[in-house]
């Protein structure tokens, strides 16, 4: 089954102004269910923009960006994200953990405009927590805790609703080696859970890994190559 | 509970200890807010106690007076007049009477004098602590409490004062009048119309006007009329006329202060809204980050209204109560040089608060609503952009 399907796919910032960007254009690109894909580009290649548009961050300029069966041009900001809530979970290159909030309290915000009750959302925040190993940190601060730690509270986040879909912009961007290999490791056990990974990365380290089903290279806003 | 509910309440919880994270600031706004809210309500609130303390008293103001002009200026007026009004249907009795005002050269201030021919005995009972003075017994008064305070009397039952010939009367204190009527009887010395003759030097033919009442209260105005009708040289003042001048003096005076208070309340909501719409970059991520999360821009927004909604609610409960002790205990002491200073002899009088919906519901939509819109519309400029800036 196709997840994802980018058509003729073209992203222009500011259009019609003199600081008007094409940052992307072109694209054609289809993601399977269940496939993990990594997205290598030097810096300004447009990862970052075509992530976003396959996370229903934003609609295309222009072209088909059809994300788990929904055409996203034709969506307004409030059906976005309403399939945004339900299908994808990021995680972030600077991790984007709310550092004023415990631990526990980041995991549990997608779950809030959910409907789950404090004890449901507490019980399921806890639960991810404790698969990824820092259940010890949950009442924490999330700015007392390591980096490392972040990333794995970061990735809880991303998983607490269970989605179909996990975009990763540069996740290992701030590890080392051996968290970065860490983090692979499980990516590795999500695709065995089925989901669907996209991973944005310069790093050789992501590329190489096993997990990665395929390697889609973009330079100037376009995709050059895409290898198995 | 249905998920709709379940997620308003998630949304409140996080809106709440979003507040208490960010205490130190929220405590500040709350205190600030509640001070401007203090000083409106507290207006509010001796408007309503000083309009209802006049209301009580003016209970016992004259139905009509009729006052003599000359020359567009206030006359004694001819006892022969009384003659003139006892024919005109629906009057039951006119009565003449002494008005006038006595300087006090020592404290600078001015006794009103009040000489009447008879007295209503419902006075003794609702206005007065002691009795009304006798028309046999010469020199009986009954004084107002700045009286009281201006001539120093403390115990003392006697004391005299010049006539204009500087020759010198003595009163006996028979009665003063009580501390809750002070804002219309403060300066108010009532005897009986002969010793006011006799202390003014008056002739005997003569009065300062007339008080007419009247057997069926509705039909003041039309024997009003009338009486303007027969004498034409006189000035017909009704009680309805004098409670309204009472209403419009402190609406006034009420109205120029709340003006004055208003601008401020305005200056904080000026700065509120620019608080909100400089928004730190912390808050903007935040905004971003919880988008991307999943949030909607409603979500959004829901949480500034209950952060908003929380601090101008407990401000509002704040400073209303403050207003009302303010006035209750403290007798309104910040304000009473606007609305009390109208008088060398200031009343003193002990003022309890009436609290009205629509004063509340006034103050509520000066100050809650206002910080409402001030807080939420930045919030949704900020809220209403993707939230891609948060992925960078």
């Amino acid at each position: 089954m196709i997840m994802i399907v980018l058509k003729d796919l073209c992203k222009i910032y500011n259009k019609g102004q003199v600081n008007e960007v094409a940052a992307l254009s072109g694209i054609n690109l289809q993601i399977r269910e269940n496939e993990v894909l990594c997205l290598k580009g030097s810096s300004g290649s447009g990862k970052s923009t075509l992530l976003a548009i396959m996370g229903c961050v934003f609609p295309p300029t222009s072209g088909v960006a059809e994300v788990g069966g929904k055409k996203l041009s034709r969506l307004p900001d409030r059906f976005l994200t309403l399939h945004r809530r339900g299908l994808i979970g990021f995680i972030f290159q600077q991790f984007n953990i709310l550092p004023q909030l415990t631990v526990l309290d980041n995991v549990m915000v997608p779950l809030m405009v959910l409907g789950y009750p404090p004890v449901a959302r507490r019980k399921k925040a806890l639960a991810i927590l404790k698969r990824l190993g820092v259940s010890h940190r949950a009442d924490f601060p999330a700015s007392q805790v390591s980096g490392g730690e972040l990333q794995r509270v970061a990735i809880a986040r991303a998983l607490v609703n269970n989605p179909a879909i996990i975009l990763a912009d540069e996740p290992t961007a701030h590890l080392d080696h051996k968290l970065s290999l860490s983090f692979l490791d499980f990516m590795m056990e999500l695709k065995e859970e089925g989901k669907t990974i996209i991973l944005t990365s310069h790093d050789p380290l992501v590329a190489d890994h096993v997990c990665v089903d395929r390697i889609v290279e973009m330079a100037d806003g376009r995709i050059i190559s895409s290898c198995s | 509970m249905s998920l709709g509910f379940q997620k308003q309440l998630n949304i409140l919880d996080y809106g709440l200890a979003s507040l208490w994270r960010r205490k130190t600031k929220n405590i500040c706004v709350i205190i600030v807010f509640s001070l401007v809210i203090f000083l409106l309500s507290s207006f509010q609130f001796l408007t309503g106690a000083l309009t209802s303390v006049a209301e009580k008293t003016l209970r016992f103001a004259p139905e009509i007076t009729v006052q003599r002009m000359v020359a567009g200026r206030q006359e004694q007026i001819p006892l022969a007049y009384v003659a003139k009004l006892q024919n005109i249907f629906g009057i039951r009795g006119v009565e003449p009477r002494i008005w006038g005002y006595h300087f006090s050269t020592v404290t600078g201030a001015n006794i009103t004098v009040l000489g009447l021919t008879s007295f209503d005995k419902r006075l003794e009972k609702s206005l007065l602590v002691g009795r009304l003075p006798r028309f046999g017994q010469a020199g009986e008064v009954v004084l107002g409490q700045g009286v009281v305070r201006d001539l120093n009397l403390q115990n003392r039952r006697k004391f005299a004062l010049f006539r204009p010939d500087l020759s010198q009367k003595t009163f006996t204190v028979v009665a003063e009048f009580k501390p809750e009527s002070e804002l219309l009887t403060a300066d108010i010395m009532l005897m009986s119309m002969a010793d006011g003759r006799d202390f003014f030097n008056m002739s005997s033919d003569f009065a300062t006007d007339l008080v007419v009442q009247v057997a069926n209260p509705a039909e003041i105005e039309n024997i009003a009329r009338k009486i303007g009708q027969i004498l034409a040289d006189t000035r017909v003042v009704t009680r309805p006329q004098i409670q309204k001048t009472y209403s419009l003096v402190f609406g006034w005076r009420s109205g120029f202060g709340s003006v004055c208070l208003l601008t401020s309340l305005a200056a904080f909501i000026i700065l509120a809204w620019d608080k909100a719409s400089g928004m730190t970059p912390e808050e903007k991520r935040e905004i971003g980050i919880l988008k991307l999360l999943g949030w909607q821009t409603s979500d959004v927004l829901a949480v500034r209204f209950y952060e908003g909604f929380a601090v101008s609610v407990l401000a509002l409960v704040l400073g209303c109560t403050l207003g009302y002790v303010h006035i209750a205990f403290f007798e309104g002491v910040l304000f009473r040089p606007l609305m009390f200073g109208w008088s060398v002899l200031t009343p003193n009088l002990q003022l309890s608060p009436e609290i009205h919906l629509t004063d509340v519901l006034l103050v509520t939509c000066f100050s809650v609503l206002p910080y409402l819109v001030a807080t939420v519309i930045p919030a949704w400029r900020a809220a209403s952009v993707p939230p891609d800036s948060a992925m960078r």
